[in-house]
């Protein structure tokens, strides 16, 4: 993984942490990108909290070091906590995590790591527990999430470690 | 089993989420009318990822968005894009830097970014990573609902 930068970042910083991202330099796509995040967070019937652990997921999964460190204060306000962050880690069906957060995180794990091959058992159990809408808003937050790490590991200038850091929703919306 | 969706035919499995999915299609119709990276160029790369995912269903589903000619989609789906003459340097860029990011974006190295930047700027780049990002994603997205559509059926 590049630790250079590859994509020059916009001169002029608005103070929205994904306009004034190397991605600001296409504006064509970052407005569009910056409505969707905005729409993931708080357009859908998913709650924040369970939203931040299938993101995370995807954040270990892709190794990015900012998606990592990251918290969403709407998580934070909704009930994450980094008690529950911990049980995220491989082994999480195992864990105290109840029954909805072990199945979306099932979920991602079927789009992360099988390129979104499911089988009918856990097809079921999704279908039981969340409603079709949930579902397809779950599915359209992983893509965007996937995408946005795998973006920022693309772009390199990752830096190996980065502290815990709380990241307000408004800092990234319009 | 075939698949009731793909990464361009989501339609009602992306509609059920309402607001998230209107903002979800505005992005995907943003890369499409982007100009930094020609589209037609960034379909060849949805087709070689479709092909390294084995979403074959993906590859028999037309883009209404662009046209590619048939040498070159063969080209691409041969394998043969990079010594075929049928492509400019900098298109031999954009497609083996998609080859490289289906498998693992930390892959890509500086060298195969520069070359992309070098025909289509630092914009061009972000544009493609961008494209690929949401091509691999609605790949992925449209086995998961169509599983999950067959459970229900």
């Amino acid at each position: 993984m590049s630790s250079q930068l590859r994509a020059a970042v916009p001169r002029e910083q608005t103070g929205n942490s994904i306009r004034d991202s190397a991605l600001g330099l296409v504006p064509e796509t970052v407005e569009p990108l910056i409505a969707l995040n905005e729409r993931v967070w708080t357009g859908g019937p998913v709650r924040p909290a369970l939203l931040e652990v299938v993101r995370l997921r995807n954040a270990r999964h892709v190794n990015c070091v900012y998606c990592r460190s990251v918290r969403y204060d709407v998580a934070r306000a909704d009930g994450l906590t980094e008690d529950k962050v911990a049980r995220i880690a491989d082994g999480y069906e195992r864990s105290n995590l109840d029954l909805r957060e072990k199945l979306a995180l099932s979920f991602a794990d079927a789009y992360l790591k099988s390129g979104g091959e499911i089988d009918r058992e856990l097809a079921a159990a999704l279908r039981a527990e969340f409603s079709p809408e949930e579902l397809a808003h779950l599915a359209i937050a992983l893509v965007t999430f996937n995408a946005a790490s795998r973006c920022a590991v693309s772009l390199g200038g990752m830096p190996e470690d980065l502290p815990i850091m709380e990241i307000a929703l408004s800092q990234t919306t319009c | 089993m075939s698949p009731l969706f793909t990464s361009l035919t989501l339609g009602d499995a992306v509609a059920r989420a309402r607001n998230p999915a209107l903002a979800f299609e505005s992005m995907w119709r943003a890369l499409w009318s982007q100009q930094r990276v020609p589209p037609p160029l960034i379909e060849l790369c949805r087709l070689r990822l479709a092909q390294l995912h084995g979403a074959t269903p993906e590859l028999e589903v037309e883009n209404p968005a662009v046209k590619v000619t048939h040498t070159r989609r063969e080209s691409v789906l041969r394998g043969r894009f990079a010594t075929d003459g049928q492509f400019a340097p900098g298109e031999v860029a954009v497609l083996s830097l998609a080859e490289v990011y289906a498998q693992d974006p930390a892959a890509i190295t500086d060298a195969m970014a520069g070359e992309v930047k070098a025909v289509y700027g630092d914009a061009g780049l972000v544009v493609l990573i961008e494209a690929l990002g949401f091509i691999d994603g609605r790949i992925r997205m449209a086995r998961l609902v169509s599983a999950l559509a067959r459970s229900g059926a």
